[in-house]
């Protein structure tokens, strides 16, 4: 029996724009699986930013429930769910969320340093997750130096070194160009494969589908399995 | 290590360009002060201090962002992340409090004194995790 990740029901979200409530999810359902690799099409402004927002707990609903690896979303309040970014489900936004003055070492040595890692753990853990990503020989260049493709490297290397459960991607293609696209989406199944990792992935890329397994489409709020 | 994320963000609110400017004024209040020594100069001199720090957070708020929604992005706390806040501004407090020191030292003993006490207060609610 396959181990059940990720379970969404009925779930809604409203946004108010010009004194008009819109609902930009309209009751999504969907279940995820340990070592999915699910990608979600859709169009700009067809709501899979927020989703993938509401799947991180940096979003709240406002009907339906999320359960991640056991733990109901929609019942924490704003410090578990906090907690829940820094253990289970790692998050990556379409501008990296990196901060570009500190290095690539000090990037990836936050989540550790939430986390409550020693020292010693920290270095030899980032150590092992930049060498992974390959772009260890960057440790020590500052963010605002790298291209859009070692970008995208360290914050999935931030992601990573916690080892969560769940994989979040917003837009991971979207400032590349193809042939480094596929590069980062390679480098998603390795994680997947290696880890065990569930990796959710949103794009208005259509040609990201094909490195998943799970492939769904996302229409005025409408999730719909294809 | 909490404590190390705060030693983090003083450090990047010393290398942000707010800085900058923040340790210009500061050259320039303490010249004003110490030459025209009064109650009113120290009236103009707080009110523009305040002015020059909310100057220079309004400079660097895209760096600010950009840190809120890292440590937001890696799981830190609403409080933490307001903790940091106070730190990144609170750097920039205690240069301008340097110029307050050269001319007016019992103040700035008593500012500096209630100051840090709020960080020791702050440091100890907000960074205990259970």
């Amino acid at each position: 029996m396959k181990d059940v990740v990720v379970i969404v029901k009925n779930l809604w979200k409203y946004y108010n724009y010009m004194g008009h409530r819109i609902a930009i999810l309209r009751g999504i359902n969907a279940t995820l699986y340990r070592a999915d690799i699910a990608c979600i099409y859709g169009p700009s402004g067809a709501g899979k930013t927020t989703f993938l927002k509401i799947l991180a707990g940096l979003e709240r609903p406002d009907l339906g429930e999320i359960i991640v690896e056991g733990y109901n979303l929609t019942l924490l309040d704003d410090d578990a769910l906090a907690t829940i970014r820094a253990s289970i489900v790692s998050y990556i936004p379409q501008d990296y969320g990196l901060i570009e003055d500190f290095t690539v070492y000090e990037n990836v040595e936050l989540p550790l340093l939430v986390a409550g890692f020693s020292e010693e753990e920290r270095r030899v853990t980032i150590l092992e997750t930049l060498k992974y990503m390959g772009i260890a020989e960057k440790m020590h260049t500052k963010v605002r130096y790298l291209s859009g493709g070692e970008k995208q490297r360290v914050a999935i290397a931030r992601a990573l070194v916690v080892t969560p459960s769940l994989l979040l991607a917003d837009e991971p293609t979207a400032n590349l160009d193809w042939e480094n696209a596929k590069k980062v989406l390679e480098l998603f199944i390795k994680i997947n494969r290696d880890f065990k990792t569930t990796v959710v992935m949103v794009s208005h890329d259509a040609r990201i589908l094909e490195f998943a397994n799970r492939k769904f489409a996302l229409y005025d709020g409408v999730l719909k399995e294809v | 290590m909490h404590y190390k994320i705060l030693m983090k963000t003083a450090k990047y609110s010393v290398t942000c360009n707010g800085f900058g400017y923040v340790l210009l004024y500061t050259l320039s209040l303490t010249l004003y002060i110490t030459i025209c020594f009064s109650e009113i100069a120290l009236f103009i001199s707080l009110l523009l201090s305040i002015m020059m720090l909310y100057a220079s957070l309004l400079s660097d708020r895209l760096s600010i962002a950009q840190l809120i929604n890292a440590y937001s992005i890696v799981g830190l706390k609403r409080k933490e992340i307001v903790a940091s806040f106070y730190i990144f501004a609170n750097t920039r407090v205690l240069v301008i409090a340097i110029a307050f020191l050269v001319a007016y030292p019992s103040i700035v003993v008593a500012f500096l004194t209630l100051s840090n006490t709020f960080i020791a207060l702050v440091y100890y609610f907000t960074f205990r995790r259970v």
